[in-house]
């Protein structure tokens, strides 16, 4: 296992900047999540990191070593795909075992037929096989080693993918959305296991997702990734409640904070932090109600107010006394102290 | 559609396509009927399928012993062989580099392989004759084998396979520490079986069928390819054994026949380049 940092990252392709600027320092064992919407530069870091791109500028360096220069081979380092990537002409088992495979048996005992006759190729085969068998074991896909990928289901190939990355205990992971193939149930059950999987390892993980739930639940810390420039590196709970700038509020939450304009910038007030009370109360901003989406646990209530282009979010308690009505002339009051503001730049200022 | 419209249109497609049907197949029932006739009955006026008196063994035998046939259909072999086997060697790295690397001059490189496939293999017959001339290889195996070896169709069919296996899976390939000659061993080549053969069915039919460039290049009669040894048969027989003769276009004719039906599913499964499914 091993640290990793970027410092001063830059890569285009052709007129088009994708990262600008990047510096960030991973501890070793930590859970990093790359957040941030499609085409912010997220995917293309890991890559860069995983030796798949090469960036223009700056330097990337995995445990003490620098490795802008080094080949993906040479650079330790294990990638799970979204698509997962198996080798499909391969058996499960071949799929798990191929990256031992090349690192413990040389050129000539590697190849069909004549390599089995060469001293070592046996004793060599024999230890791919059990840790094979030992990562199948860790996650619970002992039975399926001798299938082809085309007969697994998603979530079975998931393991395989996470199999073939463990196997050979590497510097570090990166996980290229790797739920998001998956149906929602399988994604929420995986996302303990990996957490779960990453704390038993002690492996350093750097996870790009755009999903924010994903990034939210398992996530030591999240970089918060957009137009190819982190924005905000903080553990999920500083990011939501305390971010440095209005786009990164903006990006992290569902339903999203809600956004007023005020003279020299904007306040920003999450919708657990509103209040419904009656129109005329001091301090309310008056509207209609558009919409009440009832959740089960909690109700979200949507209110038209003049001037404002998009409708204010107040979240309600299911157990709250009231009961708005569609049409309700309401005010929305924030709590006190729960308004974040932000200047005219969209950066955070704090009182 | 109603099923009066949709069987009306299921007979009047059966009867477009066996009307073709017919028209490909008869000449070869004509030279299987032909094969199996004595010299009387293939000019007799009366059309019939099967002969009255049966000259099948004559004709075969005259077809293995007045000329090497064997020794033609070895020199078939060997001949569509080295070339499918040479121009595998020289079109799937090729193939894999313009498909899935990165390098300056690719794309111009790939325009050269599509105007190489425009290019008719007549054209290129003359330089290519005084070039075998120069090097001193005229009528050998090698001429028939060396020009044909780089395959522009080659390139091009295992290129646009090799687009269809997604780029993840050489990524992964490379993190697994694969190079990537191994990456074409190990992970293309066993994927691209489909394209490879459709490229090998193609490739050794019209190599087997090739009769121009054989009669240019080669004077030996031991070095004859079997439309080749045809020729020789009717030189040796004037012209006029239709028997025999037909035996042995029979006889050339079959492997390919058996080549393709052996062949047949997964040859339309390459030529549709059915993509990866993980």
């Amino acid at each position: 296992m091993a640290a990793i940092s970027f410092e001063n990252v830059r890569k285009s392709f052709g007129a088009v900047e994708v990262l600008k600027d990047v510096s960030l320092d991973i501890a070793d064992g930590e859970f990093l999540t790359l957040l941030g919407p499609s085409g912010c530069g997220k995917s293309t870091l890991l890559r860069i990191v995983a030796g798949l791109e090469r960036n223009d500028a700056g330097s990337i360096t995995i445990g003490d070593r620098r490795v802008d220069a080094l080949p993906a081979r040479d650079r330790d380092i294990a990638m799970v795909f979204q698509s997962y990537a198996l080798y499909p002409h391969m058996t499960v088992a071949e799929n798990i075992g191929l990256p031992l495979t090349m690192r413990r048996m040389n050129a000539w005992q590697r190849l069909p037929g004549l390599g089995a006759l060469l001293p070592g190729t046996r004793a060599a085969r024999k230890s791919v096989a059990k840790d094979v068998a030992e990562a199948a074991e860790a996650l619970d896909i002992g039975p399926l080693l001798q299938r082809k990928p085309s007969q697994l289901s998603g979530g079975q190939k998931q393991r395989v993918a996470l199999g073939r990355a463990m196997v050979r205990h590497p510097a570090a992971f990166l996980l290229d959305e790797p739920l998001s193939n998956l149906d929602a149930k399988l994604r929420v059950q995986m996302r303990a296991e990996l957490t779960e999987l990453q704390r038993r390892l002690g492996a350093t993980m750097i996870y790009v997702t755009h999903d924010q739930s994903e990034a939210m639940t398992m996530s030591d810390r999240v970089a918060v990734m957009l137009a190819g420039k982190l924005q905000q590196v903080a553990p999920p709970r500083q990011l939501y409640d305390d971010p440095e700038t209005l786009a990164v509020a903006e990006f992290v939450g569902s339903p999203k904070i809600n956004v007023l304009s005020v003279a020299g910038g904007f306040h920003a007030v999450r919708p657990e932090a509103m209040e419904v009370v009656a129109d005329d109360a001091p301090g309310a901003i008056a509207g209609r109600i558009r919409l009440v989406e009832h959740l089960g646990s909690e109700s979200l209530v949507h209110v038209e107010v003049p001037d404002v282009p998009l409708p204010l979010i107040a979240r309600l308690e299911a157990m709250s006394a009231r009961d708005p009505k569609r049409g309700e002339a309401v005010g929305l009051r924030p709590l006190p102290g729960r308004v974040l503001k932000f200047d005219a730049t969209g950066s955070r200022i704090r009182d | 559609m109603n099923r009066r419209g949709t069987l009306l249109g299921h007979i009047l497609r059966h009867a477009v396509l066996i009307f073709g049907l017919v028209i490909m197949l008869a000449p070869f029932v004509w030279m299987i009927s032909t094969s199996l006739k004595p010299p009387n009955e293939i000019f007799s006026t009366k059309l019939s399928l099967l002969p009255n008196n049966w000259a099948a063994a004559e004709n075969y035998t005259k077809a293995f012993t007045k000329v090497p046939l064997l020794r033609y259909l070895l020199n078939g072999v060997i001949v569509t062989g080295g070339i499918f086997l040479l121009q595998l060697i020289v079109s799937l790295p090729c193939a894999y580099a313009l498909a899935k690397l990165r390098f300056k001059g690719r794309d111009i490189l790939f325009t050269m392989v599509l105007i190489g496939l425009m290019i008719p293999a007549q054209a290129p017959a003359i330089p290519r004759y005084v070039m075998l001339y120069e090097v001193g290889l005229l009528d050998s195996y090698a001429a028939l084998i060396v020009p044909f070896v780089f395959s522009a169709f080659g390139i091009f069919l295992m290129r646009q396979f090799f687009k269809t296996v997604p780029d993840d899976l050489m990524h992964a390939a490379r993190l697994d520490g694969l190079g990537e000659f191994e990456i074409l061993c190990r992970i293309m080549l066993p994927l691209a079986m489909p394209a490879m053969l459709a490229f090998g069915v193609i490739s050794i039919v019209t190599h087997w069928n090739d009769f121009f460039w054989p009669l240019i290049v080669i004077q030996t009669g031991d070095l004859a390819t079997p439309p080749l040894g045809t020729l020789f048969f009717r030189n040796e027989e004037a012209g006029s054994d239709f028997g025999p003769l037909m035996a042995g276009t029979v006889v050339i004719t079959a492997p390919l026949v058996l080549l393709f039906l052996a062949a047949q599913r997964r040859f339309i499964e390459g030529v549709t380049l059915s993509g990866m499914k993980g």
